[in-house]
Parts: C-alpha cells; sequence; structure tokens
C-alpha cells in the first residue's frame, strides 16, 4: 500500500540524511526501521507523513489512506483532558466522533482517565492517551517513531503486545522506528536495517504468534532474527 | 497559613517598633510620622482617599488592558512574519529601555495638555507593554514541536491552529508576564501624575505631592501606603487568575 523510492533528502545547509532509500509497506504489515541515531529513521517518517517535503524520488500511496503518527514524546495538550487529547483529530476535521473516541480509549485501557489532564497520568498512561489519539483518527496506516524509547522495559513489553493486539483487530498497517533490535524483532513482520541514509538489508523474523509472548521471545525463530539483525547491523553479513 | 502568617507577624514587629521609635525619641512628625498618625490621616477623609485610588487604579486598568491588546496582537504579528519581528522589535526595546520619566513630558505636550488622563494612559501602557509583548512572544515560540506537526498532519486551519495550540501554549507567559505588567502600569500612571503636575490629576500620586507640598508627611505615607496596597492587589489577583486557569496543567 505504500512504496518509496530513491529517496534522498538533506536538510538547509546540511549534509545528505537519506541517500536513495527504497522501502515498502503492505496492507496489515508491520515494518520497523532500525538503526543508529542520526542515520535517518525519524526523517523517513517524516517524510512519509508529508511533514517534511520530498527531496528526490517518491513516495507513492494506494487508496491515499488515513495516516496516524505517534512520537517518542506523547506530545499532549497538558490544558486539555485526556478525552479532549484524544479527539483532537477529529476536532481538526470538524467532526468529533465521540464512538471512536471511547473506542480508542477502551483499546488502550483508558476508559475510565477520561476527564483527567496529561499531568495526572502516569508515563506509560501518557503514551497510551498518544496511541489513542493516533487510534481516534481512525487510521489504516501508523506511523510511529520511537515511541516506546522513553518507558521502562515492563511498560514497553505491555505497549508491545498492546500494539500487536490493535494490529490485529484494526487491520492496521505500521511503520516503526525503533534502535532496539529486540523490539524490533519481536513486533515486525520484517526489520529493515538503516544506516547512512540506506538500507543495508532486512531480516523476516518469522515468529509464531500462536505461541504466548514469553514463548515467542524464547523461540529459536526470535534469537535467529537477533542475530541476524545483530550481524546485518555490525556489518558482517550472516 | 505559616505563608500568611509570618509576613504579616513581619509587618506588625516593624510597626510596633517604628511607633515606639518615633514617640520615645520625640522624632518630629514632619520627618517620620507614627504609624498611628498615618492610620489618622487615612480615615480622616476616606471619600477623598477612594476618589484619588479610584482615579489612578482606573488610568492602570485601561493601561494594563490597552498593553494587553497591543502585546497580544503585536506578538502574534510577530509569529507570522519573522521579517516583520526583526523590523520591529528593537524599537519595541528602545521604548522599554528609556527611562518612562524622560519620555512623560513629551506625552504630556503631545497629548495631555487638554486631556492628562489620556497622556496618563499612554504612559503607564508605554512601561506595562513590552514584558506582555516579549512573554506572549516567548509563549507562542514555545509550541511543543510535535504537537505543531500532528496539527500540520490532520489539516488544522490557522484558526484551529491559533484556537486549539498557540494560545492555550502561550496563555501561561501571558499570565505570568501581566503579575509584571500591572505593576509596571501602577508605576507608569503615577510617574504621569509627577510629571503632569498640580490642579489636572486627581490620583494618589498627586494627593502624596499635595500633602509634601503642604508638609503633611502623614498624609504622604497614607498616599504611599494605599498605592503600595494597590500594587499588592494586582499582583496577588493575577497570580490567582494565573493559579485558577493553569491548576489543571499542573496535575
Amino acid at each position: 500500500m505504500l512504496q518509496v523510492r530513491d529517496l534522498s533528502f538533506q536538510y538547509r545547509g546540511g549534509e545528505a540524511v537519506l541517500d536513495g532509500l527504497s522501502l515498502d509497506l503492505a496492507e496489515n504489515e508491520v515494518v520497523s526501521l532500525l538503526g543508529p541515531s542520526g542515520c535517518g529513521k525519524s526523517t523517513v517518517l517524516r517524510i512519509i507523513a508529508k511533514l517534511l517535503d520530498v527531496g528526490k524520488g517518491a513516495v507513492t500511496w494506494q487508496n491515499d489512506p488515513e495516516l496516524a503518527f505517534v512520537f517518542q514524546d506523547p506530545a499532549l495538550m497538558p490544558w486539555a483532558t485526556i478525552a479532549e487529547n484524544v479527539s483532537l483529530p477529529g476536532r481538526l476535521n470538524g467532526k468529533i466522533d465521540q464512538q471512536a473516541v471511547q473506542a480508542a480509549l477502551s483499546a488502550v485501557g483508558l476508559t475510565d482517565m477520561d476527564a483527567r489532564f496529561p499531568a495526572q497520568l502516569s508515563g506509560g498512561q501518557r503514551m497510551r492517551t498518544s496511541v489513542a489519539r493516533a487510534l481516534a483518527a481512525s487510521p489504516k496506516v501508523l506511523l510511529m517513531d520511537e515511541p516506546f524509547a522513553a518507558l521502562d522495559e515492563i511498560l514497553r513489553f505491555q505497549m508491545n503486545e498492546l500494539l500487536l493486539e490493535l494490529k490485529e483487530k484494526r487491520g492496521l498497517s505500521i511503520l516503526f522506528v525503533t534502535h532496539s533490535l529486540y523490539e524490533a524483532a519481536y513486533l515486525s513482520d520484517r526489520v529493515l536495517v538503516m544506516d547512512q541514509g540506506q538500507i543495508k538489508g532486512d531480516v523476516i523474523p518469522k515468529l509464531d504468534r500462536s505461541l504466548g509472548a514469553a514463548d515467542q521471545r524464547a523461540s529459536s525463530a526470535f534469537t535467529s532474527a537477533v542475530s541476524s539483525i545483530s550481524a546485518l547491523m555490525s556489518g558482517d553479513r550472516q | 497559613m505559616k505563608r500568611l502568617f509570618l509576613p504579616v507577624a513581619a509587618f506588625a514587629v516593624v510597626l510596633v517598633f517604628w511607633h515606639y521609635y518615633v514617640t520615645l525619641n520625640d522624632v518630629p512628625k514632619f520627618v517620620l510620622p507614627s504609624p498611628i498618625a498615618i492610620w489618622a490621616a487615612l480615615l480622616e477623609n476616606i471619600p477623598l482617599w477612594i476618589e484619588a485610588s479610584g482615579a489612578t487604579l482606573w488610568v492602570t486598568l485601561k493601561a494594563l488592558l490597552a498593553a494587553v491588546i497591543s502585546g497580544v496582537l503585536l506578538a502574534l504579528a510577530f509569529s507570522l512574519s519573522r521579517t516583520f519581528e526583526a523590523t520591529v522589535y528593537p524599537f519595541a526595546v528602545i521604548l522599554q529601555v528609556t527611562p518612562v520619566v524622560a519620555i512623560a513630558p513629551l506625552v504630556l505636550i503631545w497629548v495631555g495638555i487638554d486631556n492628562v488622563d489620556r497622556a496618563q494612559v499612554i504612559i503607564a501602557w508605554l512601561v506595562a507593554f513590552f514584558p506582555i509583548l516579549a512573554n506572549m512572544s516567548a509563549g507562542l515560540k514555545s509550541v511543543d514541536a510535535n504537537l505543531s506537526d500532528l496539527f500540520k498532519l490532520y489539516g488544522a486551519s490557522p484558526l484551529q491552529r491559533f484556537r486549539y495550540l498557540l494560545w492555550p501554549t502561550a496563555l501561561p507567559y501571558l499570565l505570568a508576564s501581566l503579575k509584571v505588567s500591572g505593576g509596571l502600569a501602577l508605576i507608569g500612571g503615577v510617574v504621569a501624575e509627577f510629571v503632569a503636575g498640580s490642579g489636572t490629576s486627581t490620583g494618589l500620586a498627586w494627593r502624596i505631592i499635595e500633602a509634601g507640598n503642604r508638609l503633611q508627611i502623614e498624609k504622604m505615607f497614607a498616599g504611599l501606603l494605599l498605592l503600595a496596597a494597590m500594587g499588592m492587589l494586582i499582583f496577588y489577583g493575577f497570580t490567582l487568575l494565573e493559579w485558577i486557569i493553569t491548576r489543571r496543567q499542573r496535575g
């Protein structure tokens, strides 16, 4: 549903951030972009979301699907309640769909928090609010820029489960930027390893989703995916 | 409770010390009157003090309102055009750094000959305006970059952007600046009355000058006391407003 071809980009007066990058995202697929800081991961997402102009290359969508973006920082409005924060996409589009808002809040387990303010929530709850706000836009594609990087390990595991559940229930396609290769290996249908503005290679983890979370993480498919990714990152292909 | 009690107690101690120092040392009342004499001067002519305080407060509030409207609009214009900001901002700084006592006589000559009240408002506006412009400008620049991107992603109109993002972000900055500018507007109003001089003005500053000319030092103190009380009222009034409006954000 998304094709990115030969994307090159540089910030004004800066060095090239992307250098002929290509990638695809299929329907109901989770693709991770993994790489060291400054390799251009976030820039790819921002170009795809039209927050930055395409430099050279092409970004092509099939059917122009509804997009939503989740940042590393929850980026909530501190002056607005959780319900008001979640209904932001609707408010800006001129029609607030209360059902969609409630469904999004219930999907992330925050139904009884809707009248609170962000400052009254924990870090994990704020991140859930941010995900709920993205869901309230009823997106087909979720672009996520290191969304769980600031969370502790336990919360991060919980959010990973939540994300996989949402992907199945809502048929989402997810482009996920992370610098955690474990997270990438666990969440993704495909992991794209990036370096210096290019895709160095991809890894397909093939986890057995019928297993429980702990069993999936202990499976040989997971460990093999992690070692393939790590080999790709360090430069020697297996 | 402690925060209220301590300053009140300290003030009471100072008053008691002051009173006994003056009475035991027979300090002449045209040098330093006792707090009781000052209190008596205050009670002696309550309608006069109410009228004078009302006149000064009215000038202060009008100037503050003008400062808020002009400061907010100019800050908004700055946020829309960096070129405009670069062109105009230095002039706002010039207004701020030039002592108001030096500008006041000019303003009085230009607009105050037949209307002292208008000149007073302009002079008070001159000193109150800059903190609002500077703070509002900083507030508008402090918008969360990610939130700003979200507004772009969801196709917000410029009006929606202002209403739901820029204004709420800048509001705490504006409220903080009101605490400063409220006091400054009062100072500006008083300076204007001092410069305007005799006969034309009815505010507290003029009552202080008048009392000084007649060596009624206790009346001067009474006027000062009212000015200080008014300044405190303005400051704590805006502090309360700030607390009420931003309490939801603190959690």
